[in-house]
């Protein structure tokens, strides 16, 4: 367990420490801004900072009508990842292989977004693991007693050996189940078969969906159509930033997606703004 | 505000704190105040740290169930590593970000966070056992943990602003930023007050008087007669002074 007491040494120091940070750049604001409370520039270090981290997700998050989408500051980060997503320089600076991958991930963020609640630990492991299980548990409150959702019983043998709680046994079924054919299974099968039916399926929805296509093209004129998007050039100042603090941390520019960077010229936030435009998720009621 | 005079400048920086507050200031260069930033909602909800003896109550009996025995790891089947004694789901701290504010944005999660908020828990509290729900589970390891305790933090922070409760950051700090702030404005009360008698001295210095040409007549004898009486005798530390 020594693992977990330096670990949980870190924290505290590494708690102390971001407050440190964050009581700094409070004060670094107010001195610029002068008269303002410093509850009011935390609050506006906070949305910053959602805003930068999830790419603009958090606006729509909090409720798009009533929350941080509304605002016009909202709508003003999203601008410069906007900028840079319509140009053409980031694929060439940033090299091919970097973009469909930061893609993806947003595309993964979306995907995850949905994502179903994570399996919680054991006992074992202490209450700080269950209360941030318990966290993404609907059917557990916060600090709640007792062992976590999915997770084995405090310090019980299946805890301490980390081999977690044993799997449901499986419902006995007695009697083995008559086999039963494609046919039996399938009372609508056109041919008989698995092959047949697929054949006969997808030509048919082949030619129906043909048929309707043209059909609709006749009667509608054609799909409409959108006004396309003009392309636009990067300007220089759009990449200058993530250029330049590549070359001052002394690495390769294509390796920006093993950095963790943030703000509004980091690639994970430009590409993750598209959420911006999108429902991600509903507000808790 | 009408509209923004400038564009967002694009800002790339190696944590959050220093990110948010370049665009902060972005922000405002740009024409924005404080308030188009961060909104009022009126009156915050306090989180005051409530006390509860259930929870200490299981606090103390998880203490007293002891730990594991020394060596007790050692015995553990090899072919059977705990889920964070193999190589973790997330080498990428972007990724393993991505993740867990995912989960974080979860209805389910954010409005249990958003109770933990207003009962009193700390923001860092809640980032840092949300982390290490995730460290357990063998998502990530302890150095992308480390690297993600400030950004989970933004992104509590914002709900709890979200939410409009006055949380606590870490520890039971509820008041500290105000009480910050009366000792600022008590500072910058004394400044005021020290500036104008400063700038009279210095004006008085930068004007060049002559003292030969100054009127010795101005002050009747008597006057600085009796000054002289009640002011104290300054005398040097090596004076010998009276036996």
């Amino acid at each position: 367990m020594g693992l977990f007491k330096s670990i949980k040494k870190a924290f505290k120091k590494v708690g102390k420490a971001v407050k440190k940070v964050v009581k700094k750049v409070v004060g670094g604001v107010k001195k610029v801004v002068k008269k303002i409370s410093s509850s009011k520039i935390l609050k506006a270090l906070a949305i910053a900072g959602a805003i930068i981290i999830t790419g603009g997700a958090a606006l729509t998050a909090f409720g798009s009508t009533t929350g941080l989408a509304a605002t016009k500051f909202g709508t003003w980060m999203m601008s410069t990842s906007q900028s840079v997503l319509g140009g053409t320089a980031f694929g060439s600076a940033a090299g091919k292989s970097f973009i469909p991958r930061v893609l993806t991930q947003t595309g993964n963020f979306v995907a995850k977004v949905a994502a179903k609640p994570f399996g919680a630990v054991g006992g074992a492991i202490g209450s700080t693991a269950r209360v941030g299980a318990n966290i993404f548990d609907p059917n557990q409150t916060l600090f709640q007693s007792g062992p976590a959702a999915t997770g084995p019983k405090p310090f019980s043998g299946a805890a301490l050996s980390g081999t977690g709680a044993p799997p449901p046994p499986a419902p006995v079924v007695p009697g083995t189940p008559p086999v039963q054919t494609y046919a039996e299974l399938n009372p609508g099968s056109l041919t008989g078969n698995k092959w047949g039916d697929y054949v006969v399926g997808g030509v048919g929805s082949v030619i129906g969906g043909v048929a309707t296509g043209y059909a609709q093209q006749e009667l509608l004129g054609g799909d409409p159509r959108g006004v396309d998007a003009p392309l636009m050039n990067e300007s220089k100042d759009s990449l200058g930033a993530l250029q330049v603090y590549a070359s001052n941390n002394n690495f390769n520019l294509n390796d920006i997606y093993g950095q963790l960077t943030y703000g509004t010229a980091d690639p994970g936030y430009i590409a993750s703004t598209e959420l911006y435009t999108q429902d991600t998720i509903g507000v808790p009621s | 505000m009408a509209k923004p005079t400038k564009n967002p400048r694009p800002i790339i920086s190696n944590n959050i704190s220093d990110a948010s507050a370049q665009v902060v200031l972005d922000g405002l260069d740009s024409g924005f105040t404080i308030d188009d930033i961060a909104p009022s909602k009126g009156p915050k909800l306090r989180a005051e740290k409530q006390f509860s003896q259930e929870n200490l109550d299981e606090l103390v009996s998880l203490s007293d169930r002891g730990a594991p025995i020394p060596g007790q790891s050692l015995m553990n089947n090899p072919e059977e590593p705990y889920s964070w004694e193999q190589p973790p789901e997330f080498t990428n701290p972007r990724e393993a970000l991505d993740y867990v504010v995912s989960l974080m944005f979860e209805p389910e999660a954010m409005k249990n966070i958003i109770i933990s908020l207003s009962k009193g828990a700390a923001v860092i509290d809640i980032g840092v056992a949300i982390l290490y729900s995730q460290f357990t589970t063998g998502k990530i390891n302890p150095d992308v943990l480390l690297m993600l305790v400030e950004p989970v933090t933004y992104i509590i922070m914002a709900m709890g602003e979200e939410a409009n409760i006055k949380y606590n950051i870490e520890g039971d700090d509820l008041d500290e930023f105000d009480d910050e702030e009366t000792d600022e404005e008590e500072e910058d009360l004394k400044d005021e007050f020290k500036n104008p008698l400063s700038n009279i001295k210095e004006k008085t210095l930068n004007k060049g008087i002559d003292k030969s040409k100054i009127n010795s007549g101005v002050v009747p004898e008597s006057i600085l007669a009796k000054v002289e009486e009640s002011s104290p005798e300054i005398k040097s530390i090596l004076n010998k002074g009276e036996i």
